[in-house]
């Protein structure tokens, strides 16, 4: 019982002091973790092991033990008297008075061995502070961050073999032909490796969703707002959006401007939105000059919706989505790793860019539902999402593609302060201006993507260093 | 060594003294109590109560039923030690003129000190030696007393003016202080009809002898007691103590002088005692609990702020038994 009872103080003392550091490393702001919970229960372990070994070497008096096992038995001490006996070996007579009065009255011994309140109390004490610990830390473990897929390192290996050549074939989807989609090369993702780690320490949400993916809470409103709703909403907004859109072509810069029906239809959709970039880019929609700027207004707001794209799965375990009901995207596998970017089918590459000579880059005209799906980089999630691509070859196809880019970039401003080697993106939707094979990128619009995040500059030089990266030895 | 047979005629012993003193005495169980334990433990007692309880006639019941010599001593202002202790006086034997020693009431088995508070403490000082060492010094001679020897002395809490307080020497050799109480009304009915209804009251017959009180003596010594309970006696002890770290708050407030050893020493005899009149073989914490308020509550001495306040040593002494741990 000394040893229990040592062993639960020192117990109790260890859990006390792993729920104070706890406590302190919460107040720090520490990351706690799965070391800190084994490192607690292997403290508090071992402190009582200790405390037992001390409980069970200290010098056990037999006199005292006897005397309280008298007092808990109720005996009359006789049992420390009779041993007081005995030690001395005196007075016999005594001896076996006091042996027939014990035996006119037996000890229930149940009651000695009984653990009292004392030796239990310091276990309790210690499980609940060494709970309270494991509480404090699990309260303070940070959001799960989820690996990065490795989207560009698939696309640097020129000379693939068949089977890599395939990325049906590595994630169990349709055989797929005639692309130059390659493998993830081991070093490459290695070098990855730590970039991602990094990302993921560094960026509030996790860089699965894409470097210019949604990240902040306006955004997830957004997501929200409009794919939690149904697609219905999401559809109608682009159905809107990409009809306004096509008249604008038709009509003068200067004359266009919205319908009464448009307007109307925009503001529903607008007041059905949580407080967001895109329903404020709606209201400017609305409460803007027509003319040239409104259609920019209408563009950045196609970007903004096409990054809201939902990725829940359909009835049918495809992916739902605008491409799916356009008709334009492949019939998803269900699979989740379809979600990942990058991975989907490669036949829907977009025939004009891609070629011998192509360069890094994904095909994000495709309307494969993997890219759009997955919430991963921006303009491909983007665009690819909507199932506009001007290179649809196949219904369903997605992927990545190596591209030289041919046109020039962006209409103004440096586009290659928010570009940067290895970054995917989509080619431009049908309708858009410019030559075939030609990418609109607005400076405007990059600049409000990035803004949209607030992605401090060292983020933005750890991004750009990241896909610098994962081309890194290749063209 | 003791055998059974001691250990049963001790036993067979206290129960015939219990029934004839309670043949005289009526009511008065912790105060005969606690006489025959004093007796079982070679102590003396000091009886403290108002006249005519009974006390007299206790320690005259107790003499005749032990068979024993029984002196009272009157203690008044002008007694003098040679009245108790004896004296050299001059005689003639064969023509020739000599001092011989004339034996004071002191030599008896059972000695009753009658308002020991009366005798100058002169006088109350020759008990001293006859009470701690059975001897008796006159002149260049020592006599020794007779075995049994006790003591019981009796003084009157009220009547102070003319008296002596004994002094702490004096107190401390006095195994118990019990006080005796005021019989209840039936009890008191009880006296009144053994007082009024026949010649006087009557003395029990002897029903044992002082070899009998000898061996029960002995035999009392040897009832063994656990030494985690000699240690929670000396913790007890200990505690009367105001300058002791475990004292109780009013202990350390009110106490001059805590209780001395020879308190733990009466506290294990009494204890032994106690248990070998209650058919035990060994001391139990009931055993020490009985004796402990007569054994301390006279070896506890207030200080100003206590008799001023007019503090109760017992309820110190419950305070110092309630908050002592027995391990």
């Amino acid at each position: 019982m000394q040893g229990l009872r040592t062993a639960g103080i020192a117990f109790a003392s260890a859990a006390g002091a792993v729920l104070v550091a706890s406590g302190a490393m919460r107040c720090a702001a520490v990351r706690p973790g799965f070391a800190l919970s084994a490192g607690a229960l292997l403290l508090a372990g071992v402190a009582a092991a200790v405390g037992w070994g001390v409980g069970r070497a200290r010098r056990v008096s037999l006199p005292h033990v006897l005397l309280s096992v008298d007092l808990a038995l109720g005996t009359g001490e006789r049992l420390s008297s009779l041993y007081e006996l005995r030690s001395r070996d005196a007075a016999p007579a005594l001896q076996r008075r006091i042996e027939e009065k014990l035996a006119l009255d037996p000890p229930v011994w149940q009651r000695v061995l009984r653990p009292r309140r004392a030796d239990i109390l310091p276990w309790g004490v210690g499980m609940a502070a060494l709970a309270a610990a494991l509480v404090l830390a699990a309260g303070g473990r940070p959001p799960t961050v989820s690996p990065v897929p490795a989207v560009a390192p698939a696309a640097t290996s020129r000379t693939p073999s068949a089977s890599e050549a395939d990325p049906s074939a590595r994630f169990g989807g349709p055989p797929v032909g005639g692309v130059a989609a390659e493998p993830v090369r081991p070093e490459q993702g290695a070098v990855a490796e730590p970039l991602v780690d990094a990302l993921a320490e560094l960026l509030p949400t996790p860089p699965s969703r894409g470097l210019l993916g949604s990240s902040d809470g306006a955004m997830e409103e957004d997501r929200r707002g409009s794919g939690g709703r149904g697609s219905d909403d999401g559809q109608a907004l682009s159905d809107v959006l990409s009809q306004i859109m096509s008249r604008s072509q038709d009509e003068a810069p200067q004359d266009f401007d919205l319908t009464e029906d448009e307007r109307e239809t925009l503001r529903d959709l607008a007041e059905g939105l949580p407080d967001s970039p895109l329903r404020r880019a709606l209201l400017a929609i609305l409460e803007g000059e027509p003319g040239d700027a409104m259609k920019d207004e209408i563009a950045m707001a196609q970007e903004l919706l096409g990054e809201l794209r939902p990725t829940d799965p359909g009835e049918d375990g495809t992916p739902s989505g605008y491409a799916v009901e356009e008709g334009n995207a492949s019939q998803g596998t269900g699979d989740p790793r379809d979600t990942l970017p990058g991975e989907g089918d490669v036949d829907g590459r977009p025939e004009g860019p891609a070629g011998d000579d192509a360069e890094l880059g994904t095909d994000p005209a495709a309307p494969g539902d993997e890219g759009r799906s997955a919430p991963s980089s921006g303009e491909q999630g983007g665009r690819a999402g909507r199932g506009e691509g001007n290179a649809s070859s196949s219904p369903g196809a997605a992927g990545l593609v190596f591209t030289e880019l041919l046109s020039e970039w962006g209409t103004s401003g440096d586009v290659w302060r928010f570009m940067t080697r290895g970054l995917p993106f989509e080619a431009p939707a049908a309708g858009e201006s410019g030559p075939p094979g030609a990418l609109s990128l607005k400076v405007e619009t990059l600049r409000a993507l990035l803004e949209t995040r607030a992605l401090a500059p060292e983020l933005q030089d750890l991004v750009r260093a990241y896909f610098e990266t994962i081309t890194q030895g290749e063209p | 060594m003791i055998n059974e047979r001691d250990l049963d005629q001790a036993s067979a012993l206290t129960q015939r003294l219990l029934g004839a003193i309670g043949e005289t005495i009526v009511g008065q169980a912790a105060v005969v109590e606690s006489t025959l334990i004093a007796l079982l433990c070679g102590g003396h007692l000091l009886l403290e109560g108002v006249p005519g309880l009974g006390k007299t006639l206790l320690v005259r019941a107790l003499a005749s039923a032990l068979g024993l010599r029984f002196s009272r001593i009157q203690f008044t202002p002008d007694l003098m030690p040679a009245d108790i202790l004896g004296t050299n006086v001059l005689s003639e034997d064969g023509g020739q003129r000599r001092f011989t020693y004339s034996p004071g009431p002191i030599f008896g088995n059972v000695i009753l000190a009658d308002e020991v508070n009366r005798a100058t403490p002169k006088t109350q000082s020759a008990l001293l030696e006859a009470m701690e060492e059975q001897t008796v010094t006159v002149g260049k001679a020592t006599y020794p007393l007779d075995s049994p020897f006790i003591v019981l002395a009796t003084q009157n809490p009220i009547e102070m003016e003319g008296t002596y307080p004994l002094p702490e020497a004096q107190v401390d050799r006095f195994l118990f202080k019990v006080g005796v109480g005021f019989p209840s009304v039936e009890e008191l009915v009880a006296i009144t009809e053994r007082n009024t209804e026949h010649v006087g009251h009557w003395l029990p017959k002897p029903v044992a002898t002082a070899e009998d009180v000898l061996s029960a003596q002995s035999v009392a010594r040897e009832i063994p007691i656990a030494r985690p309970l000699r240690e929670y006696i000396a913790r007890l002890v200990f505690a009367t103590h105001p300058e002791h770290g475990q004292a109780p708050k009013d202990i350390r407030s009110f106490v001059e002088y805590g209780a001395s050893p020879r308190a733990a020493i009466a506290l294990i005899l009494g204890a032994k005692a106690h248990a070998l009149l209650a058919g035990e073989p060994n001391v139990r914490r009931a055993d020490i609990e009985a004796v402990f308020r007569p054994a301390l509550v006279h070896r506890v001495i207030l200080n100003f702020k206590g008799e001023a306040e007019g503090v109760s040593v017992s309820s110190l002494l419950d305070q110092v038994w309630e908050e002592t741990p027995i391990l």
